[in-house]
């Protein structure tokens, strides 16, 4: 096979919608094979006389390849001329595949694969299957200014054990990490974080000696940047109190939210409160843009997708956030999750547009920091809903 | 924006309806379906998104001639007014080459024909097209009705309404009988096709 190219680019420059007119008027045929950064599959559109006869991604095969592939909003695509040699297995019209697709996508039926600082939280509803391709996370462009040490490890390496100590705070250089719960009914396995994203998590600034939460192995070969924790440590004292302890409720909510997944797929009834004696504070689905920190009782954070009853995400407590956060996409309330609160509860209101600010001053590493807990809560909570 | 295609040498142009819910723009696009169907090519394309549908075929227009020795082919297609439907709009609207917005004479749809116009004014400035520039025609649709007892605005008050500022060439019609439905639609193609001429 020859590594001629006829036509590449970048979907987040032209979408798949555009690439398929244009070889449709083209009448091309041959083959479109479509990565992403974000997924571990490769997608492949077979083309025949600007028509797609057949496609397939991963295990997805025929217009449901298709359709999934419209909603990677980002990834390299290369079209090679060449004849086909395929029965259709794709009947339908070129614009009407389009069309469809977006609808779809407009819909929420199609999930969305992409930045997760630039995704909305409601295209991550209709997350479908339990495929690995859709939970991985990928970081930002790598702010080399903060690495102060690189070290590598090799396939299968346990970079970060469960339960020991350890301060060590690492951004992904190179190749794939999994993260992984080790729980009484052995190993659960939860994401993959790719390029950029981050091992470790703010409270290892806070503290020393923290306990890990999880396990961390390598996936094939993986290079790994020590980053400056004291420089970290510096900018995160210069904080305000409240930007503090939103930094802790968004680490405790990820802790939060991994144990209540691994409950979920232990298939455990962890909610320790009887439903009935919870009322509600934040409904899922409000547009609401109010932000409180709790001071007294204790909330229960509930997602309901669309076919199945409420799932169980997090308890929170004193000192954490609840409401919508401006700059960060968790996936959770307003718009995604809602929050019931005991007899006890109370509150203070926070003035999110002060904490927008005070964001919005960070440093881009530390901003990515905070993008990377975001998106593991939010991808952890798809992999829970998806039980 | 056109697609010349140098293998076929036919131009591939973009038509659109856009307009209110209901307001008959899948009734207009149906009609010439319906009635020329020789020059259609291929199968209407429907996808039913919620509240509305999208329409879309290909239409070669007998009659108006070349452009720089080139056939020209024309896509139609009509565009869901539902917010959600973005990427559809963006799909749609980012390459028109010319537009029939399609108003609803029924008095209480006033309202919404006129959000329906200033959507697609922002809509067209969002990818980079001004309403001002861009071929467009104004068809005020249903008229038919006010002979089942309905009341419709009056045609000066829908100018004054929608076609004030823009001053474009506008039609009555009644979708469903197909009265205007060819008028609207071959205005639309020869100001389209002038303006490509203009521009290549």
């Amino acid at each position: 096979m020859d590594n001629r190219i006829d036509l590449g680019g970048n979907l987040s420059y032209i979408s798949l919608g555009d690439l398929l007119q244009f070889l449709g008027s083209n009448g091309s045929t041959g083959e479109l094979r479509i990565r992403s950064p974000y997924s571990a599959e490769t997608g492949l559109l077979c083309l025949s006389k600007g028509n797609v006869v057949d496609a397939n991604l991963g295990k997805i095969k025929g217009i449901d390849a298709i359709y999934q592939l419209f909603g990677w909003l980002s990834g390299q695509f290369e079209f090679v001329s060449d004849s086909i040699e395929r029965v259709n297995v794709i009947k339908q019209s070129r614009m009407e595949i389009i069309l469809n697709a977006l609808r779809l996508l407009d819909d929420g039926a199609i999930p969305k694969l992409g930045p997760t600082t630039s995704t909305p939280a409601k295209s991550k509803t209709a997350a479908q299957g339990g495929d690995s391709a859709f939970t991985d996370i990928i970081g930002p462009p790598i702010e080399y200014m903060y690495v102060v040490d690189e070290e590598e490890y090799s396939d299968g390496d346990i970079i970060v054990q469960q339960g020991s100590h350890g301060s060590w705070f690492w951004v992904i250089l190179e190749g794939m990490v999994e993260i992984i719960k080790e729980t009484s009914r052995g190993p659960v396995h939860l994401v993959r974080i790719k390029e950029g994203g981050f091992i470790g998590n703010t409270s290892t600034l806070l503290k020393e000696g923290i306990v890990r939460s999880a396990t961390v192995r390598a996936v094939g070969n993986v290079q790994l940047g020590v980053v400056d924790s004291q420089r970290l440590a510096g900018e995160y004292n210069k904080l305000s109190p409240e930007f503090k302890t939103l930094i802790v409720s968004i680490n405790k909510r990820l802790i939060e939210v991994t144990d209540k997944t691994v409950d979920i797929i232990h298939k455990v009834n962890n909610l320790k409160v009887d439903p009935k004696e919870l009322k509600p504070f934040i409904k899922q689905g409000n547009n609401d843009t109010q932000l409180f920190e709790i001071t007294k009782g204790a909330a229960f954070l509930f997602r309901k997708p669309k076919n199945t009853g409420p799932i169980y995400l997090a308890n929170l407590s004193q000192g954490d956030y609840i409401g919508h956060i401006p700059f960060l996409d968790l996936g959770h309330e307003p718009h995604m999750a809602s929050v019931l609160i005991t007899k006890e509860f109370a509150c203070t209101r926070r003035d999110a547009s002060v904490i927008q600010k005070e964001y919005e001053a960070l440093s881009t590493m530390f901003k990515n920091i905070l993008n990377n807990s975001a998106a593991c809560i939010s991808v952890t909570t798809n992999i829970a809903c998806k039980q | 924006m056109a697609v010349f295609n140098i293998k076929s040498r036919e131009i591939e142009c973009k038509i659109v309806y856009y307009g209110p819910g209901r307001c008959g723009k899948t009734t207009n696009l149906e009609y010439v379906y319906k009635v020329f169907r020789k020059q259609a090519q291929g199968d209407m394309v429907s996808i039913s998104t919620e509240g509305d549908r999208t329409l879309f075929f290909d239409f070669l227009p007998i009659g108006l001639g070349k452009i720089k020795g080139y056939d020209v082919r024309v896509q139609l297609f009509t565009v869901p007014g539902q917010v959600q439907y973005r990427s559809t709009r963006k799909l749609v609207l980012q390459g028109a080459d010319g537009l029939i917005f399609v108003a609803d004479s029924l008095e209480d749809r006033r309202e919404k024909n006129m959000l329906s116009l200033k959507d697609l004014q922002q809509n067209l400035k969002d990818y980079g097209q001004n309403i001002f520039k861009i071929p467009l025609v104004l068809q005020y649709n249903k008229r038919d009705l006010e002979a089942q007892g309905f009341s419709l605005m009056s045609i000066e008050q829908m100018e004054k309404d929608l076609n004030r500022q823009l001053k474009v060439p506008w039609f009555a019609a009644s979708a469903a009988t197909g009265v205007g439905v060819p008028e609207t639609l071959k205005k639309c193609l020869t100001l389209t096709l002038k303006s490509l001429q203009d521009q290549f």
